[in-house]
């Protein structure tokens, strides 16, 4: 089953879950309290949608979606970004860890092979990485990913935050509870698109302020 | 004690003022000592200014004007990071509840 969350993103939405579903029997499309027709457009792609009533984040987007997906009885599932950015093709490929019972939680890494990924988006990719090593204790090559796969189980154990700070605190409590990581390579799309949804600088900041400030072993 | 000025009768309602409010929330005793023991230090450093050299002498400030802002700083960036603290807290407590409103409905649909 595929989670993808999504805010405002109607123009591109609907190939992301077309190309989603021929890769999982089911997709589940989280709208965070979008101003566009993102509900609409999902649900004629095929998705499951379920909205939020405020914008709360990308975090709480996909934790919702992970409970909707758990709810479906999904046994594994697969999140992706809602822009465009991950290819679903390349789905089967995060699934084969969980398949082969090697990992719990698969990261689908852009920078294993960063190959057209912009310089500003890898260094600010490799700060996330050195505070997630610093803060949640993990290393990872690609903390921020939204392309990862996880099983059930490991989406019943979490419990994500609001914001951009979710992936590095899911990656940290997943290790915690002693849940095994590792990591497959992946392509990212950039466009000018997927560029400015991603996250800026300002956007960065805030979400080192809120780590900081979180008690990271609740 | 120094001659009276408007400033001291100003910053003393002020306290007085802030110390009205912490008394009249029901917070944690230890949490109420603290706040009362630091305003009250502040009324005293308002009416007996010369005390706070004593309090730099002590803390190895030079000047008591710095001990004081120091203490002010350092009290305040305290205060933002609970603040920020509690805040965080609160948008994980709404984020829940609308998640959960949001599943319901996802599981009425």
């Amino acid at each position: 089953m595929a989670v993808i969350p999504a805010f405002n993103e109607a123009s591109h939405l609907g190939g992301v879950v077309e190309a989603a579903r021929t890769h999982a029997h089911q997709v589940v499309v989280v709208d965070d309290a979008s101003d566009d027709n993102t509900s609409q457009v999902a649900a004629e792609a095929g998705a499951r949608v379920c909205r939020h009533l405020i914008n709360l984040g990308p975090g709480a987007a996909t934790a919702t979606g992970l409970a909707c997906a758990l709810k479906l009885g999904a046994e594994v599932i697969v999140t992706l970004d809602a822009d465009g950015q991950h290819c679903a093709t390349e789905i089967p490929k995060l699934l084969a860890p969980i398949e082969e019972d090697r990992a719990d939680l698969v990261i689908g890494s852009r920078l294993l092979e960063p190959q057209g990924m912009p310089r500003s988006r890898r260094l600010a990719n490799h700060t996330a990485n050195l505070i997630t090593r610093w803060l949640y204790g993990v290393a990872v090559s690609d903390s921020q990913s939204g392309f990862k796969a996880l099983t059930g189980n490991v989406a019943k154990a979490l419990e994500l935050r609001p914001g951009f700070e979710f992936s590095s605190d899911m990656l940290g409590r997943a290790n915690r509870l002693g849940f095994r990581l590792c990591e497959v390579e992946v392509r990212a799309i950039y466009t000018p698109y997927s560029m400015s949804k991603g996250q800026g600088f300002g956007t960065g900041l805030r979400t080192l302020s809120r780590m900081l400030v979180q008690d990271r072993q609740s | 004690m120094t001659d009276f000025l408007p400033m001291q009768l100003g910053l003393t309602l002020v306290l007085l003022w802030t110390l009205k409010l912490v008394w009249g929330r029901s917070r944690p005793r230890l949490w109420t000592a603290g706040v009362t023991a630091a305003l009250g230090l502040g009324l005293i450093l308002v009416w007996v200014p010369h005390l706070a050299q004593t309090m730099a002498d002590w803390l190895g400030v030079k000047r008591g004007v710095d001990a004081v802002v120091y203490l002010a700083i350092a009290l305040l960036t305290f205060q933002v990071i609970r603040l920020h603290g509690l805040i965080e807290n609160q948008s994980q407590t709404i984020a829940q509840l609308v998640s959960h409103l949001a599943q319901d409905q996802f599981e009425r649909d």
